[in-house]
């Protein structure tokens, strides 16, 4: 919201980050609710999900160490591949409710630039598929306010 | 009923330039929601949400903080 200070965005790491996957040749797109978040959705998270491309495993632990991210290969003690760090709140998701493949979905996502990065986002629609299709209670909870925001998204985009 | 809208009008004209853009957005954010299940205050908060560059977007999005 307006306030007196800087708006933050990604953390220094996360800009690292993406822009190393980026240079790896990575393909991956924001998904979730941080990308809900970039289309308007008065909602709030934890975490940014980042989909990536099948077979991207060892371009994503490249990008992590060259970007001083902690990452953790999936299967070790039965854990999905996980990133950490103080400034680090990435997670990857490696299943999307609802969705066609990843290869697929890249026709739905729109490009926003963040902190000078241009990132791939899936757009609402498709959001609010995949959380209608995941069907968990904290989709349910974040159903209303996604819906009403593809309204009030849908109303700029008519504006001429 | 005249009186009201008398009353509103006059409040309207003392309004800021940036309290009528905010009040036009409610305006538009009940004007969506009619004769939908859609709550105009999800709505207002979505069409606030979008006048924001996409670094604000995000920091009002986080539960944790970014820590530039």
């Amino acid at each position: 919201m307006a306030g007196s200070s800087e708006p933050v965005g990604l953390s220094p790491t996360e800009r690292a980050f993406l822009r190393a996957l980026q240079s790896q040749g990575v393909p991956f797109m924001m998904v979730g609710i941080a990308a809900a978040r970039l289309q308007g959705a008065p909602v709030v998270t934890e975490d940014i999900d980042l989909w990536f491309a099948e077979d991207t495993q060892t371009g994503i632990a490249a990008a992590a160490k060259e970007a001083g991210v902690i990452y953790i290969p999936g299967g070790i003690a039965m854990n999905p591949p996980t990133f950490g760090g103080r400034d680090v709140r990435v997670d990857q998701v490696l299943t999307m409710s609802g969705l066609a493949s990843f290869d697929e979905e890249l026709g739905n996502t729109i490009v926003r630039e963040v902190n000078g990065i241009r990132l791939r986002i899936l757009n609402l629609e498709r959001i609010i598929a995949s959380k209608r299709a995941a069907n968990r209670d904290k989709d349910r909870a974040v159903l209303p306010a996604l819906e009403a925001a593809l309204v009030a998204l849908r109303s700029r985009e008519r504006k001429p | 009923m005249v009186y009201n809208l008398w009353v509103h009008s006059i409040l309207q004209s003392q309004l800021s330039t940036e309290q009528k853009h905010y009040l036009s957005l409610w305006q538009k954010a009940v004007r969506l929601a009619e004769g939908t299940k859609h709550d105009p205050g999800d709505i207002y908060h979505a069409l606030c949400n979008l006048e924001l560059t996409p670094e604000e977007q995000l920091d009002g999005g986080f539960i944790r903080a970014g820590r530039a």
